[in-house]
């Protein structure tokens, strides 16, 4: 986004170096933060035109360790979150008549069955993507989604924080890497993209074709 | 909802203009 042209503002637990965007400090886990934290950002910096949701937390738990406790945490980070900050950028950019986009960064995970938290969490993300999409668009505000498959981050680093997970059964024999996440986010959020409701835009190297 | 006037999407001329006088808000940065 920065290097077509648009002023980023990064909202994240962690402060992250990347050249030419602002920083803001800020855990989208803490759900009654997230309308004053939303306003004051737009107070501080000026009119929005593009909501990002790239929030989210993997835990690693079977099935039978899954805790309360940690299935509170992905839902608040992974979707809860995102439904509340898509309600307030929903209701911002219809009071100012601005046309503004959304995009939620979902799963590939959240294609598929699953009994993890990470995995339902994303399902929800999906399904709230494709909804949202249809009734915001009617207000000219345009939600869409990426479902990346695996994905180079420090996420999916393993072990020693050195190695990156193994890509087996990708058919393209490599995991995603986060440029070619940002080329499908940069196509979503442009007018290119503009008749393009609810849609979640799958990048996995073909991981979860048939 | 109330319908608003459809907006037809426009050629893109530039990258590095494309989101030129936009402003992003991104959640999250990195995935952790």
């Amino acid at each position: 986004m920065l290097s077509h042209g648009s002023e980023v503002i990064i909202c994240s637990r962690s402060n992250h170096e990347i050249e030419g965007a602002i920083n803001e400090i800020w855990d989208v886990s803490d759900i009654g933060s997230i309308q004053e934290n939303f306003n004051n950002i737009i107070k501080k910096y000026g009119q929005i035109d593009m909501v990002v949701n790239s929030q989210g937390i993997l835990t690693h738990s079977d099935f039978l360790d899954v805790s309360p406790e940690e299935m509170e945490l992905v839902f608040k980070t992974n979707i809860e979150s995102v439904f509340f900050i898509c309600q307030y950028a929903v209701r911002y950019f219809k009071n100012n008549s601005i046309y503004g986009h959304i995009l939620n960064i979902c799963s590939t995970e959240g294609l598929k069955g699953t009994c993890y938290p990470y995995g339902l969490s994303k399902a929800a993300a999906v399904r709230l993507t494709q909804g949202l999409g249809k009734v915001a668009v009617r207000d000219g505000i345009i939600v869409n989604g990426i479902a990346p498959g695996a994905t180079a981050t420090d996420m999916m680093r393993q072990g020693d924080k050195q190695n990156w997970a193994p890509a087996y059964g990708i058919p393209s024999g490599r995991m995603c890497t986060a440029n070619e996440i940002a080329n499908a986010a940069v196509f979503l959020l442009s007018d290119a993209g503009r008749q393009m409701c609810g849609e979640v835009m799958v990048v996995d190297g073909g991981e979860s074709l048939h | 909802m109330s319908q608003r006037p459809v907006e037809i999407s426009e050629n893109i001329v530039s990258r590095e203009d494309l989101f030129k006088n936009k402003r992003t808000i991104v959640f999250g940065g990195v995935q952790e």
